[in-house]
């Protein structure tokens, strides 16, 4: 009941963010619009039936990018309410940690959940974009939103403050879309670098909605589920090593 | 039995030893001040009594249960007002009372109804749907006072709630503080403002370096340095202050102190010494630059106990 509670106080702040929703909802969106043209597609038109289809590549690219800058924005403001005082306000309440870690990680992962959603509902209506089964594509996005919760976990616990966070937040979002190729799946690339991508959730994320694209099935990204899945775990075991509590630390005593 | 038992409380970071074995009870209705300057070791005195930093060694009780425990019992005894304004910026104060009511187990008419008692308490009924980075400082340091009390708690921790704000917001909640102190809540309260605490406080507790040095009412506390009053003289120079507290050393019933050009006359009732004192400067070839009376006070009280003023200290 209580971490229902502070997810539900938690998206409604996020409601009355401005900057967050304009990065979490609007730019994808427009950006989405935006490709469609660059990629020559009228909105409401005929999809290619054969061919390469940039926008189809782009814009799963597109939605972990944005995800990714959600990651960063859900994490630098755990760190500002633990500066403010508010992680401690909540942790001197007759509530458990569990409950505060899983009421702020809940809103999180609704919120990249929601993000996700809405890219691909834009793309699907206005372009005719093949996602794949929606029950399928729907499962994908919330484990991508969970294992994005994960990477709220650690960065909260290796950056601390809003500020490192924001950095680390930033070149964590550039160097996952660059080694992962959201954006360019044509560029050539190494087995190193092939292999340094597997840490990203763009990597995972990529394989299993191009599998999708291409008319697979939930079958055909089981390996991907199972690679989010254990990053996930990997990414909260290490935030609570690194960071003891990263919902509810103390930073100052 | 004391409603806040605190025993031999420590608390250490590495090597740093922040508390260093405090002891101390509360009462219940009392107001209860540690006094003290930039890291005395208060908020970390605040931080373990709330559960929230655990003791090195040592324990406290509130309401008899140990703060080791860190049961929901325990904290449901006890608001905190920590020193930052601990509220969700882009909520409304109604928003903010509401949450945190909803977390202590409050809703439906009756939350809504001491959310509404709260505001109009705090002055802030007419701007209950304004986000709280709308508000001005001291508006957010009342609705950060409403907020650690939703609950009702029979204690509240308030660490240095009027750190920042101007003279009439700090006057509207030190009033605010004596109401919550009027109606029966336990409160223990820190600051560095002397003045604050000796109008507040049933008892003060001077805390310097982690450790308590002394606890009492402030007339206790003036009487624990003996009562004495302070006349202290600036002087030109070095030497003047050398020369002036010879001459002085050699009247009776008088303590001196030397600070450089600053010489400070301890005595029971210094006033009547004042004519000596002149006298004494003269004939010393010192020039009076300043002279200062002060009664025993805390400021008194905390340069004995400290050997230094608190108002040189910066915040915490």
């Amino acid at each position: 009941m209580a971490a229902l509670v502070i997810a539900l106080q938690d998206i409604r702040r996020a409601l009355r963010d401005p900057l967050g929703i304009l990065m979490t909802l609007a730019v994808p969106f427009v950006l989405t619009v935006a490709l469609g043209f660059v990629s020559d597609r009228a909105p409401f038109g005929v999809p290619p039936v054969d061919g390469f289809d940039a926008l189809s590549y782009i814009a799963p690219g597109m939605a972990l990018f944005f995800m990714m800058i959600t990651v960063r924005q859900a994490a630098k403001t755990v760190a500002e309410d633990a500066d403010r005082g508010v992680r401690d306000r909540l942790r001197v309440a007759p509530i458990s940690q569990g409950s505060i870690a899983a009421g702020t990680m809940a809103s999180h992962v609704i919120v990249i959940f929601l993000q996700l959603c809405v890219l691909i509902a834009v793309s699907t209506v206005l372009y005719g974009l093949r996602w794949g089964p929606l029950g399928t594509v729907v499962l994908l996005c919330l484990m991508l939103a969970v294992t994005g919760g994960g990477w709220v976990g650690i960065l909260v616990a290796v950056g601390r403050t809003p500020q490192r966070i924001n950095s680390l937040g930033m070149a964590l979002t550039l160097v996952f879309a660059i080694v992962s190729r959201s954006f360019a799946a044509v560029i050539p690339t190494s087995p190193w670098m092939d292999g340094v991508a597997r840490i990203t959730p763009n990597y995972w994320g990529l394989h299993a909605f191009s599998a999708l694209a291409l008319g697979g099935g939930l079958s055909s990204i089981v390996q991907d589920i199972a690679a989010l899945a254990l990053m996930c775990a990997v990414l909260w075991v290490g935030a609570s090593l690194i960071g003891r509590r990263p919902f509810g630390r103390r930073r100052t005593a | 039995m004391s409603f806040v038992e605190v025993l031999d409380l420590r608390k250490s970071f590495g090597s740093v030893v922040a508390v260093d074995g405090v002891s101390f009870g509360i009462e219940e209705g009392e107001l209860f001040s540690l006094l003290g300057p930039n890291g005395a070791g208060k908020s970390t005195c605040i931080g373990m009594l709330s559960a929230l930093v655990p003791p090195s060694a040592g324990d406290a009780r509130i309401g008899g249960i140990s703060v080791r425990e860190r049961s929901p019992a325990l904290r449901r005894l006890f608001g905190i007002v920590p020193q930052e304004i601990a509220l969700y910026e882009e909520l409304s104060g109604r928003d903010n009372l509401t949450f945190w009511g909803r977390l202590y187990g409050l809703s439906g008419r009756g939350l809504r109804s001491r959310v509404d008692t709260l505001l109009a308490r705090v002055g802030l009924s007419d701007r209950a749907r304004d986000p709280v980075k709308a508000l001005s400082g001291g508006m957010k340091r009342r609705l950060n006072i409403a907020a650690g009390i939703i609950h009702s708690p029979r204690l509240v921790f308030m660490d240095e709630p009027t750190v920042g704000i101007d003279p009439q917001s700090r006057r509207a909640v030190l009033d605010l503080i004596l109401d919550l102190r009027r109606e029966g809540m336990t409160i223990l309260y820190t600051t560095h403002y002397m003045a604050e605490a000796e109008e507040l406080s049933d008892r003060v507790g001077i805390i310097d370096h982690g450790k308590l040095l002394v606890v009492g009412t402030c007339r206790e506390l003036a009487q624990s340095v003996g009562g004495r009053e302070r006349l202290r003289v600036s002087l030109a120079g070095d030497e003047e202050g050398e020369r002036l507290s010879e001459k002085l050393r050699s009247l009776p019933g008088l303590s001196v102190e030397t600070d450089g050009s600053r010489v400070t006359v301890i005595a029971q009732k210094v006033r009547t010494l004042l004519p000596a004192v002149i006298q004494a400067a003269a004939e010393a070839r010192a020039s009076l630059h300043d002279i200062e009376i002060r009664e025993p006070n805390l400021e008194t009280v905390f340069l004995t106990y400290t050997g230094r003023e608190l108002a040189a200290q910066g915040a915490e």
